[in-house]
């Protein structure tokens, strides 16, 4: 007590630390270190490599890879006196540019390679816009090399073995394979899609998603079929009328609206926290009438929307949600014609 | 703060639970905010917290800073029961934005500590299983590194660098990728 009592006394700034001071971070047992690099972004986490022979190889096994472009355009912009805080990229010269992207991809690709990236719980890649398809590729091989046992893998159980838990990828463009891998790894929960671009991808299905969140997408999907989805998040997409999405199965239930968005929306009937945003408009067209019941709807968001329809399709959400317990809707625009 | 509450809320008193610290200091806390913990919710759930909860990794000052963080956020934990940390979370919450930013107002003062104290609440957290702790914790030091070099973390944090020049020279080349 007396110990803690003095330095109770003492203003003592949280960031500064006392020569002679013990080693408390080092002292941590693996987990907690893991905790804690686990929030740092990847670079950083690996160059902890040189701190002490304690944590040389502690990135390797590190739960969560957090990696990040904007840590390389970061540290690359401190290091020039053009440096600017934009995160604009054409702000920058050609040259620079491609200069921070050689390193951020050698980054990218060591590191999956060196990584025990089966052991996993959460792995987030936010690529610059301008590399997309490089970025795709980088996670079609992660995923397809990075297997602990590479003779099931070419069964086409590949991920099987993952212990991924959250996947959030940030322009990315996905290739064909990858809804194939989300179906496979059975531990994933999250999955986070911002301006990934997928244009074959149609499908996602998964038994054990309880999350899944779309941004800003520009995707083909036209199927979800996930019976453990809990919460579904579409934020900032474009909606269209005439758009592909088509078919939805969930749990128990086929059930194939021609439509928009919407409707894929309303096909994932078991889901409890639904969240709509950024929608310009909200359109039923033809056949409403296979609407579902959302038996498990507790929590309802709808931002940013334009609900010029007289309330049709909120009308049908309540009507179908017994269970709904949350109704939000914030900057929404309403109809003023009254007919 | 010890050995408060014990007076007024005569309704709650069936839902008491008694945590004894290290230096055998008791505190005694409503159920709501002693299963913040998942190991004394599970204790709870095995019926065996009579006569008080042993905490012999904990100390009474340390014990006091983690009963403050669980009853604050024991309210904001009773909203959201049973779903797991989740992307949407956070947006659900958007409504009781004043409340939340109260809540992170708290949790600011609330790490303006010491390292050390810092480090023991990390050790609590872990032991408690708090997951909110720990996350707000770790996060602190995640924080203080962020941008530093290898050079100024082990100056920060007193770590001695026990490699020879050579082995970190071979270090780096290794991970040269990482450090370009």
């Amino acid at each position: 007590m007396e110990l803690s009592d003095a330095k109770r006394k003492q203003p003592c700034p949280s960031t500064r630390s006392l020569a002679g001071d013990p080693d408390r971070l080092s002292a941590l047992p693996d987990c907690l270190l893991h905790s804690i690099m686990s929030l740092m972004k990847a670079r950083q986490m690996v160059q902890t490599c040189v701190l002490s022979k304690r944590w040389r190889h502690l990135w390797r096994s590190a739960p969560c890879l957090n990696i990040d472009f904007d840590e390389f355009r970061a540290s690359a912009g401190a290091g020039t006196a053009t440096s600017s805080s934009d995160s604009d990229t054409n702000d920058y010269d050609d040259n620079h540019i491609d200069k921070v992207w050689e390193d951020f991809g050698d980054f990218a690709v060591n590191l999956m390679l060196h990584h025990s990236i089966a052991v996993l719980d959460s792995f987030s890649l936010t690529a610059p816009v301008f590399a997309k398809k490089e970025a795709g590729r980088w996670i079609c091989r992660a995923m397809k090399y990075h297997i602990p046992n590479p003779v099931i893998q070419r069964e086409e159980l590949s991920s099987s073995s993952w212990r991924l838990k959250k996947l959030h990828l940030c322009n990315v463009y996905l290739y064909d394979p990858f809804a194939k891998h989300v179906s496979s790894v059975h531990s994933l929960e999250d999955l986070e899609l911002d301006a990934c671009t997928c244009q074959n991808i149609l499908s996602i299905a998964s038994h054990s998603l309880k999350n899944l969140v779309l941004k800003n997408y520009s995707l083909r999907l036209s199927e979800i079929t996930s019976p453990a989805l809990k919460t579904l998040i579409i934020d900032g997409g474009w909606i269209q009328k005439a758009s592909p999405l088509a078919k939805i199965h969930t749990w128990g239930s086929t059930n194939i609206i021609s439509g928009n968005l919407l409707k894929l929306v309303c096909g994932v009937s078991n889901v409890e926290s639904l969240e709509l945003k950024g929608f310009g408009r909200m359109v039923f067209g033809e056949g409403l009438t296979p609407f579902q019941e959302f038996k498990n709807l507790r929590n309802l968001l709808l931002y940013n929307c334009v609900l010029t329809d007289d309330f049709q399709i909120l009308g049908l959400f309540l009507q179908n949600s017994p269970n709904l317990e949350k109704l939000t809707l914030q900057h929404c625009k309403f109809s003023n014609a009254s007919n | 703060m010890a050995s408060a509450g014990s007076g007024d809320e005569k309704a709650a008193a069936a839902a008491m639970i008694t945590l004894i610290s290290s230096d055998n200091e008791k505190f005694e806390v409503t159920e709501a905010t002693a299963t913040l913990s998942q190991t004394i919710r599970h204790m709870i759930e095995d019926g065996c917290t009579d006569g008080g909860v042993p905490l012999p990794n904990v100390t009474s000052k340390i014990l006091a800073r983690v009963i403050e963080y669980c009853k604050k956020h024991a309210t904001a934990a009773a909203g959201e029961e049973g779903s797991s940390s989740s992307f949407s979370d956070a947006a659900f919450l958007e409504v009781d934005r004043a409340f939340l930013e109260e809540l992170e107002e708290f949790d600011d003062a609330f790490l303006e500590v010491d390292r050390a104290t810092l480090f023991d609440l990390i050790l609590a957290a872990n032991y408690l299983d708090i997951k909110g702790l720990l996350n707000l914790t770790c996060q602190k030091v995640a924080d203080s590194v962020k941008g530093k070099t290898p050079e100024q973390i082990r100056e920060m944090y007193n770590i001695v660098n026990d490699l020879t020049p050579e082995e970190e020279a071979e270090i780096r080349r290794e991970t040269q990728w990482a450090f370009e």
